[in-house]
């Protein structure tokens, strides 16, 4: 009766809310494009040809369905720049909880072997998951859109209207962040289980 | 006689900022050189290159579709 992959596209719903919520800062205009996405995608299953994988085919239908909201809706970016970008870019202190006074190290980074057996456990995708929600709200967007999508810096700098050296203070913030929650959250608990 | 700034002041702080840039724009010379001091001796900077990879290679599956 109903395609199978129904199922399996309402799976991919987190990952598109954190998509559009990257590209619209924006809960409810977030949550309204990937509505539309995914009706888009229910009616339109029969031209999903399996040549890209599922999620970049519906990533590629959101994107449009955002860029449409991005038309439609007035968003203040100087208010949104003036309230999260200050604090996460400008101010070093957050440093001194990773590095000790010397500039070393408080928790040495370990050797994290074998990443292609994590990519292949579902609790490793959640774990990723639950540190990329620990990063502030700036760092976690340009994140997104750096790695995840795979954003060009300067294309960022644009589009968050932010100078260069804003954006690699951000990046190795969010990456120094990441790195120390898979830490502590999947290799550290690894470590001790032997 | 000065020679530029001590390596020696290089300290992880610094070498893990001038990694994370690496992943984002071209290094100077001066944090090519920082590097190439400071990483044979420090394994701990090591492994956060490496972590840097491996969480670069994470992202890339995230957006593929890989934790499904």
């Amino acid at each position: 009766m109903t395609d199978p992959r129904f199922a399996e596209i309402e799976g991919h719903r987190p990952y598109l809310v954190r998509y559009a919520l990257s590209q619209l800062r924006d809960a409810h205009l977030a949550e309204e494009a990937v509505q539309e996405a995914l009706l888009s995608a229910l009616e339109g299953i029969g031209g999903f040809s399996g040549r890209s994988t599922l999620r970049t085919w519906l990533t590629s239908i959101l994107r449009f369905k955002v860029i449409d909201l991005q038309r439609r809706a007035v968003v203040d970016r100087n208010t949104l720049e003036a309230t999260d970008f200050a604090a996460e870019a400008e101010d070093d202190g957050w440093l001194d909880e990773l590095f000790d006074s010397t500039g070393h190290w408080r928790e040495p980074p370990q050797s994290w072997s074998d990443p292609e057996s994590a990519f292949e456990q579902k609790r490793f995708w959640e774990v990723f998951q639950s540190c990329l929600d620990k990063l502030p709200p700036a760092g976690g967007r340009i994140y997104f859109k750096r790695e995840v999508m795979g954003e060009e810096t300067e294309v960022i700098c644009k589009e968050e209207s932010i100078t260069p050296s804003n954006c690699w203070v951000i990046l190795h913030r969010a990456r120094l962040g990441l790195r120390t929650c898979l830490e502590r959250n999947w290799y550290g608990k690894r470590a001790e289980l032997g | 006689m000065e020679s530029g700034p001590n390596l020696d002041d290089v300290n992880c702080r610094a070498v893990s900022r001038i990694l994370s840039a690496a992943l984002d724009r071209p290094l100077t010379p001066a944090e090519v050189e920082a590097l190439r001091y400071h990483l044979p001796k420090c394994v701990m900077c090591r492994n956060f290159e490496g972590q840097l990879s491996i969480i670069r290679q994470a992202a890339g599956r995230f957006r593929e579709g890989g934790d499904g």
